[in-house]
């Protein structure tokens, strides 16, 4: 909560005191609009006496100003210090707690120089599930305990990242040594602030954070040697041909990817011929008894390690 | 007799004091925008570089200052807290320009912000100029107006 109380204006912390806040995993704030809070993985409207409800009618309006005064506030008032996450779009802060920010782009050249005339934030508060993924775990080596890539797969929000990140906290603090390295482009899997991780990634693990994961691979296999190497939301194809190349120098590679299932993601063209070379596992996770629910564990060939019950 | 000198000494005494009261006045002047130019040059240097927030930067820069412009990044702080910014009485101006000074830091990205530093410290370095010609002009001679004034109200005054 500290970190909400130094960002957020007074009334609007107020009007949290009524919710638990470990259900609390978004707030919106978007200029003339209702308050939006993702409550427990669903969205909700809240009232200014802290009474939430399905509907907009009775919730809290967002002044004008409060998006760019809450950018303001989560920079420290120092735009430039942060000015590198949020000409992409977002502000990495303390705990792992991350705002996503839309506004004017202001442009020099060809590349962003940075976001002004901020319209809404979306505050997004991490939650670190230890054990999360110790139900898996086993499925990520091979006979010999060498570990296998893996890829986890769910829609939005199902909990992709909280899983990585469990899974780089088991690698690490495994009983045999196990070099782990994440390319945490967007600074949300170890979410590092002034070079301290704010989430537990384990203590065997190297952080690249805030760079293109092509580097970060590349420098990641060059320079740290990693057993494991761990990112996120793989989509292009400078992504995958970093996958590619890390998994050629048999590094295990660990990241995640959005879709429903296997087969939607085989579907997906520009991942068919790269997946099973990478890849020797599929995670697939989903929202069906709540945010990170294991539904498959299978290899390229589809034999199933692990289904859920339904 | 020895009283009427005492009490002229004592008027005199006064008078100068009064007179170094406003002296230093002028010479704080300068120093606060001496210390402000140091405050500019610091800023630059490290947002150029390392780039930590201002309100850091603010707190190790306070710990050398040894002027009223102290006071001021007291004001600037608590202002990074969420209080209104209270910027100590210059003259219009002057105090106009600092305001804005203050306000300006952090809205932006590094270069920008490195440029807009170095527009201020210029504005301020002419404001320091200023001050030191008016402290060079008249700055000792407000102490000895100062002690004649005295004199003249305990000669009035016997």
């Amino acid at each position: 909560m500290t970190v909400l109380e130094k960002i957020l204006p007074k009334y609007i912390i107020a009007m949290f005191s009524k919710l638990n806040l470990e259900k609390l995993y978004e707030i919106r704030l978007r200029s003339r609009a209702p308050l939006l809070i993702n409550y427990g993985g669903d969205y909700k409207y809240i009232g200014t006496s802290g009474v939430i409800s399905d509907t907009p009618d009775g919730a809290f309006i967002i002044g004008q100003e409060i998006p760019q005064i809450v950018l303001a506030r989560a920079c420290e008032f120092s735009l430039y210090a942060h000015n590198n996450r949020l000409k992409d779009g977002y502000v990495s802060l303390e705990g792992g707690i991350r705002i996503g920010v839309a506004g004017e782009t202001v442009y020099e050249g060809n590349e962003v120089k940075t976001i002004k005339n901020v319209t809404s934030v979306n505050i997004r508060l991490p939650h670190h599930i230890a054990g999360c993924s110790d139900k898996i775990f086993r499925f990520l080596f091979d006979e010999q305990n060498t570990p296998l890539g893996a890829l986890i797969i769910s829609p939005p929000g199902a909990g992709k990242t909280t899983m990585l990140r469990d899974i780089s906290r088991n690698f690490s603090t495994c009983k045999k040594v196990y070099n782990v390295a994440i390319a945490d482009e967007r600074c949300e899997i170890a979410a590092v602030n002034f070079g301290i991780a704010q989430l537990d990634v384990g203590f065997n693990t190297d952080i690249i954070s805030a760079c293109k994961k092509k580097y970060a691979f590349e420098c990641a296999v060059r320079t740290l040697t990693p057993d494991v190497l761990i990112t996120d939301e793989i989509a292009t194809s400078d992504d995958l041909s970093a996958c590619i190349e890390a998994a050629g120098s048999g590094v295990a590679v660990i990241a995640s990817a959005h879709a429903k299932d296997v087969e939607e993601l085989r579907q997906k063209l520009r991942f068919r011929e790269y997946m099973d070379f990478a890849f020797k596992r599929f995670v697939i996770l989903s929202c069906r008894c709540g945010k990170g629910t294991i539904e498959q564990v299978c290899d390229a060939e589809g034999r199933i390690y692990y289904e859920a019950k339904k | 007799m020895i009283s009427k000198l005492f009490i002229m000494f004592i008027f005199g005494f006064s008078g100068a004091m009064i007179g170094f009261y406003f002296f230093r006045r002028l010479k704080d002047k300068v120093l606060y925008f001496d210390e402000l130019i140091g405050y500019c040059d610091y800023l630059i240097s490290d947002i150029g570089f390392r780039q930590q927030p201002i309100g850091v930067l603010t707190e190790q820069y306070l710990a050398k200052s040894k002027s009223s412009f102290g006071q001021t990044l007291r004001e600037y702080s608590k202002y990074l807290q969420g209080d209104e910014l209270k910027i100590s009485k210059k003259n219009t101006e002057e105090e106009i320009a600092i305001k804005e000074f203050f306000q300006s830091l952090g809205n932006t990205d590094a270069e920008t912000q490195v440029a807009e530093l170095k527009n201020y410290k210029s504005k301020f370095s002419a404001y320091l100029q200023k001050s030191e010609k008016l402290l060079n002009a008249h700055g000792k001679n407000y102490v000895k107006l100062g002690f004649l004034f005295g004199l003249i109200l305990g000669i009035l005054f016997i």
